[in-house]
């Protein structure tokens, strides 16, 4: 028998580190900074989960560890790309690069395995058989559309995202406000990790997840709710999968189709069939204070 | 005084140069022998794969009183061959450079773990006419005896065949799981052996829908995603099979978690692990949680790495190398269930039946397919 509360929980399960890596992709970009780096500073979220969780004996540390990592490089992509002007992409390749090597050097280091850490016990507590986490990316997603369009901070993201000169001309400190949206995605992708699977960490673990959730974000045009139900789509889609030898007009399907489906409907979305998805208008764009 | 301590010192050296004189230090002898290896990424302590192919280089070292160079553990029996391995680095672009890098510092045996390595081995091979590579897991067309490369290969599905088969017999709610890693045809023999050793014993599971089967994903990802591993698992024992057998590489952590979860929430189940003993790892960890874990797998696949390494640089050592294919199976212990201290008192009761199964697979009275295509004609008893 199909059990649908089941389903229905194993799937905001899997959907949950995309769509916290999706949140995550919103507030850089809100701010105007391509961020491709989630899925390195995901990557070394799950690695500082381990790490702090063990190392504390403690899952809150683990959470507070796997902020601290994901922080520490969505900073140094700041510094690269705010302070430093370097191009997003290229600084957000840098950083997912040097994030397999760094999580594979920490891990030889502490654990003295390159590939794999000891199993650690210390993990959030489960409600219903799932991650605590997984509960609360959509009512985050509902709090970030107030702070975007209710709240000072939001606004002037917002304003530093669509036109940075506007933003400086009226005394914005455009820098800081790109930082915060950096340092916010880094906070958000901490928490991508922590929902992923805190028993373990295994080397390049996140498996795509973090493109995954600049797809999500993208098909959810820039918009927080939306993104998480697009990361919801695809989520929900590879768990139907999983149920497939129980839903009778899914039996013969093959499971690849399923899960593809999704990606489909994205890729005709993107293409511009569906609507037309607006990335905030200076997304990406090198900012130098003074100029327009 | 002084003219004292001149004494001293002169009776000192003359001493030390007596004794000097005894102790003639060995010159550096070079061992008869080089035989070097190149892990595939993941390296020393996968708990599986790599780590099998370290076993064999330690047991080609006990029996051939040789040491491995670098090593960590100080494997050393000998002088007589050195052995040494490489790790690839992440993402394993520099594979072909360590296979070179092997040859160039005079190895004469190489060996190569994984399929990856298969257009490696076939570029370095061409530059390096005299020295001989065994390729694990990888295909080259066109070989013969003559070449300097043999292609090692197991028969995954006559084991996965005697997993399965213990599968059936211990199933208590006649549903078993299979989980996948990359979806391709290697894999896909795990699959088709699995089910056809669990439908072979156990007739409640030839109804369809009895096993589930699913695949992580369609990429090399798919063998180290643990969360989708136990995202999958944990489904397959919700809707009520109590064994998963995985082929998925370092996902099983994520398979193994899911029936650790499920026994934990009051469910009597089971996993079952792949190319190592992996049962035994956990069990024998320091780790308490990796011990609690270790005790739901219920036995695995093992996949011989060892004995391939073993056998073939035995081969090598005794100048009986041949180039070509070499397949591992049943017949040649290549392939096998494991059964530790740990898992004995759990399968004691089907071992023997198992074993019986394994004698009619290697008299060919039962061949077993190698897809799920050959599995749809397989004969069931």
């Amino acid at each position: 028998m199909f059990n649908i509360w089941y389903f229905l929980l194993r799937g905001l399960q899997t959907s949950a580190p995309v769509a916290y890596g999706a949140l995550a992709g919103v507030y850089s970009e809100t701010g105007g900074i391509v961020n491709i780096a989630i899925e390195g500073m995901m990557l070394t979220g799950t690695f500082f989960f381990v790490w702090g969780a063990i190392a504390f004996k403690s899952w809150i540390m683990g959470v507070l560890f796997a902020i601290l990592g994901a922080v520490l490089l969505s900073i140094l992509h700041g510094i690269a790309t705010i302070t430093f002007k370097v191009n997003h992409v290229v600084s957000g390749t840098a950083i997912n690069l040097l994030a397999m090597g760094l999580t594979r050097f920490m891990s030889m280091q502490i654990f003295g395995m390159e590939t794999q850490t000891p199993v650690n016990s210390y993990i959030p507590p489960r409600l219903f058989g799932i991650n605590i986490l997984a509960y609360f990316y959509i009512a985050l997603a509902l709090l970030t559309i107030w702070i975007f369009r209710r709240t000072r901070f939001g606004l002037r993201l917002r304003s530093c995202g669509e036109n940075p000169w506007g933003a400086d001309s009226l005394g914005v400190n455009v820098y800081a406000y790109k930082y915060a949206g950096v340092i916010l995605s880094g906070v958000l992708a901490g928490l991508a990790a922590s929902s992923l699977y805190p028993n373990q960490w295994i080397a390049e673990m996140t498996a795509g997840r973090g493109y995954l959730s600049l797809a999500a974000m993208i098909f959810g045009n820039y918009n927080p709710l939306n993104a998480v139900l697009a990361a919801m789509l695809f989520g929900y889609a590879e768990t139907l999968r999983y149920f497939s030898a129980q839903i009778p007009f899914l039996v013969n399907v093959p499971s690849t189709l399923i899960q593809s489906f999704p990606y489909v409907l994205a890729l005709v979305v993107l293409a511009g069939f569906l609507g037309k998805t607006r990335p905030p208008k200076a997304d990406g764009v090198i900012f130098e204070k003074g100029e327009d | 005084m002084k003219r004292f301590t001149v004494a001293v010192l002169v009776l000192l050296l003359a001493v030390s140069l007596v004794l000097s004189g005894c102790s003639k230090t060995p010159t550096t002898t070079e061992p008869k022998y080089k035989i070097g290896l190149v892990f595939d990424i993941g390296g020393r302590g996968d708990q599986s794969f790599n780590d099998a192919a370290y076993a064999g280089l330690k047991k080609l070292a006990q029996e051939l009183k040789g040491y491995i160079k670098d090593d960590p553990d100080k494997v050393d029996f000998g002088k007589e061959v050195e052995l040494k391995y490489l790790e690839p680095k992440e993402g394993g672009e520099d594979r072909e450079q360590l296979l070179r890098a092997l040859a160039e510092e005079g190895y004469q045996m190489i060996f190569a773990v994984g399929f990856m390595f298969t257009d490696p081995v076939v570029n370095v091979a061409k530059d390096f006419p005299n020295v001989k590579f065994g390729l694990i897991d990888g295909y080259i067309p066109d070989l013969n005896e003559n070449s300097n490369i043999v292609c090692l290969s197991f028969k995954e599905h006559e084991g996965s065949f005697l997993v399965g088969a213990i599968a059936g017999y211990k199933t208590k709610t006649n549903k078993v799981g299979f989980v996948g890693g990359m979806q391709m045809p290697l894999i896909e023999k795990f699959e088709a052996g699995y089910k056809a050793g669990a439908m072979y014993v156990n007739p409640n599971l030839r109804k369809q829908g009895a096993i589930f089967s699913q695949y992580i994903g369609t990429t090399g990802d798919a063998f180290k995603d643990p969360a989708k591993g136990k995202e999958i698992a944990s489904t397959f024992y919700n809707q009520g099979a109590d064994i998963v057998y995985h082929a998925s590489g370092a996902s099983g952590a994520g398979v193994f978690q899911a029936a650790y979860e499920a026994f934990k929430a009051g469910k009597d189940v089971w996993a079952i692990g792949v190319d190592s003993d992996q049962g035994l790892i956990y069990a024998s960890s320091s780790n308490e949680e990796d011990k609690a874990i270790g005790a739901r797998i219920i036995t695995s696949m093992i996949k011989r790495v060892d004995t391939a390494v073993y056998k073939t640089g035995m081969d090598f050592y005794n100048g009986n190398f041949k180039g070509g294919y070499v397949e591992f199976g049943l017949a040649e212990d290549g392939v096998g269930y494991a059964l530790n201290d740990y898992n004995k008192s759990l399968i004691e009761d089907v071992t023997a039946k198992v074993d019986e199964l394994k004698q009619k697979v290697i008299s060919g009275e039962i061949k077993v397919p190698t897809s799920n295509a050959e599995l749809a004609n397989f004969q069931l008893p």
